[in-house]
């Protein structure tokens, strides 16, 4: 849908848009896993 | 664009068919008579694709290897010919002839199924409410939004704080570590000083204990020396009145006994000396002798002895006087004397008896301590359940102290700076998260705004197209939100005023839900579309409604129909079986 993606263009940062498009681009099922391994790559970092 | 003609073979359950199609074509027959395989051939000669995700493969005749399936059709005046073949397990080849063709947009919306239609309605025919995303082609998006939360990063950042908590309750801990040690070292003075009042006081506490145990023993020991103090009191009041021994009379008596002995002896001498001189009857004077050596002597000197027998006689006088005082005496000595002797008996009694209640005190006064007994063996126990108390407050204190040391360890390990920074990081991705989701939700509300727009002008325009009557001089639908959902509700105006789709027929309903599905599905500009059984759930009425409907879409778009209602087939008159 290139008009939602160019809407998302214009009022994100770039490194949100990167997010944004990556949800996009996934299938809706694998959303939620894309979240989690995100917050675990934070989580579970070393120092 | 018309297709005129299709020919096919080995497609579903038909071997070799050909048949022409009009403007409006029905294919009417019972279930298993190939009506739906030839809507099927059409959408996959047009389109190369098959409903519901259907495998390609499944669609070729299971006695044959392969499918073919060609259409003649017309467009801008001119014939042409499209061929699409497919081998099992091999691609679909598709040829067209003449080649300088371009075909108007086909897709798989052109097959539309009778439950299709209506399942596109929630509820009942009262409130016919469609899932507007669904319709507007945005679903998909909505999920994709709905998926996007940041709970997950809220989750961690919410573990991460209660860590960052116990770590700020472990620096606490860390001060708290020093009191515990504080207080391990006050026990510890204070165990060994019970510990060591208990050591001191052990002999004491055997000896008391082994006192209670002969508790019975003391209570006849306290009986005896009551009889004893008892016997003493009697002895000494015994004792008391005896006469004591008078101080002088042993001397007065040995006084009297020593003048009684002179007095004696002066008599001795003078009876001698009186015999002397009255030798053979002689007196003195008459011998002139001394009386005391027998010598003779003179007159003058004889006068001297003269007084023997006046002194004697005077010496027998005194000694019968002083005979009764010195025999008084010696009776009160002899009486004073029993009296001493019984004193004295007494008073060796008095001593044993006192000794024996000595001895009895002695044992009583171990006897007597049996309260002390006990408050010894009470303060023992005590002192011991202190060290008891105390060796597990110590023990308590030692597991705090333990703990603490790992909690420390642990502070020390974990690093709080980390755990700052992951929090930080897990805030800025939750806020990442929740401003693309808000930005996603903005993009798609203008979207389905946008939708909305369109999807209201291509409604009304196809329901001029499609409906023949002039009842309704104008149709709309509304959109609302409700129980979680975009709703849509269609209405038509009567007059003045507007009705619910729930106030029309099921004729008008029909030609709303078909309106209303071309315009979503922008059917407008489908050179055909293929119906299968679309008289699904619809009564006679309905099916009438349906029937005008469809001659209505007939005059923009080609329609194929696929029914098993003779009811339906009838009404459109166009009967292709």
């Amino acid at each position: 849908m290139g008009e939602f993606e160019d809407r998302l263009k214009k009022d994100l940062s770039e490194e949100r848009l990167e997010l944004a498009l990556e949800i996009l681009n996934l299938p809706v099922s694998k959303i939620r896993d894309l979240i989690e391994r995100k917050v675990l790559e934070v989580f579970d970092s070393e120092s | 664009m018309k297709v005129e003609k299709i020919d096919l073979t080995g497609f579903r359950g038909l071997r070799g068919e050909s048949f022409t199609l009009d403007d409006l074509t029905v294919f009417e027959g019972e279930m298993g008579t190939g009506k739906t395989s030839k809507l099927l051939s059409i959408l996959f000669c047009l389109t190369g694709s098959s409903p519901h995700g259907l495998n390609l493969d499944e669609l070729i005749n299971s006695n044959t290897d392969s499918m073919r399936v060609s259409a003649l059709i017309t467009l801008n005046g001119a014939i042409y010919s499209l061929e699409r073949k497919k081998r099992r397990r091999v691609p679909v080849s598709f040829s067209i002839k003449p080649e300088d063709v371009r075909l108007p947009p086909l897709d798989i919306g052109i097959f539309i199924e009778g439950r299709q239609i209506a399942d596109l309605f929630m509820g009942g025919p009262t409130e016919r409410a469609l899932k507007l995303d669904t319709l507007l082609g945005i679903s998909e998006y909505d999920q994709r939004v709905s998926q996007l939360t940041p709970a997950a990063a809220e989750r961690r950042i919410s573990e991460l704080e209660k860590q960052r908590e116990r770590v700020d309750g472990t620096r606490q801990s860390i001060e708290r570590l020093k009191e515990v040690d504080d207080r391990l070292i006050v026990l510890q003075k204070r165990s060994e000083e019970v510990k060591l009042a208990l050591s001191s006081m052990e002999t004491e506490y055997l000896h008391a204990k082994a006192l209670l145990a002969d508790d019975e023993d003391s209570m006849k020991k306290d009986a005896m020396l009551l009889g004893k103090k008892q016997m003493l009191q009697d002895a000494l009041r015994k004792s008391d009145n005896i006469p004591k021994f008078p101080s002088k009379l042993a001397q007065e008596l040995k006084e009297h006994e020593a003048k009684w002995n002179a007095l004696q002896t002066r008599k001795t001498f003078l009876e001698a000396a009186t015999e002397t001189l009255n030798i053979e009857g002689k007196q003195v004077n008459q011998l002139k002798l001394c009386p005391l050596c027998g010598a003779f002597i003179t007159d003058n000197a004889l006068a001297k002895f003269e007084h023997y027998d006046r002194d004697y006689k005077d010496v027998t006088r005194e000694i019968m006087e002083f005979k009764e005082a010195v025999e008084a005496k010696r009776n009160q000595f002899g009486k004073a004397q029993i009296d001493k002797e019984r004193a004295d008996l007494l008073s060796s009694q008095i001593d044993t008896i006192r000794a024996e209640i000595r001895s009895l005190e002695a044992d009583i006064n171990v006897t007597g301590n049996l309260d002390s007994a006990r408050k010894t063996s009470q303060r023992y126990r005590e002192l011991m359940k202190q060290v008891e108390e105390i060796d597990s407050t110590s023990r308590n204190l030692e597991d705090q102290k333990r703990t603490l040391e790992s909690i420390r360890a642990d502070l020390i390990d974990s690093g709080y700076a980390d755990l700052e920074g992951k929090i930080s990081r897990l805030r800025r991705l939750a806020s990442d998260i929740r401003s693309v989701k808000l930005v996603m939700i903005d993009a798609l509300n203008e979207i389905r705004k946008e939708r909305i727009t369109k999807l209201r002008d291509s409604f009304k325009e196809t329901f001029k197209k499609i409906y023949p009557y002039e009842r309704f001089t104008d149709v709309d639908f509304e959109t609302s939100f409700s129980r979680g959902r975009e709703s849509l509700l269609v209405r038509g105006k009567l007059g003045e005023s507007w009705i619910l789709a729930s106030q029309m027929s099921t004729g008008e309903n029909v030609a709303m839900s078909f309106a209303l599905l071309f315009a979503i599905n922008n059917m407008e500009k489908a050179p055909i579309i293929l119906l299968d059984e679309p008289e699904e759930g619809l009564d006679d009425n309905g099916i009438r409604g349906l029937a005008d409907t469809l001659n209505g879409l007939s005059e923009i778009t080609q329609v194929v129909v696929a029914t098993r209602s003779h009811l339906l087939a009838s009404f459109l008159g166009h009967i292709n079986s």
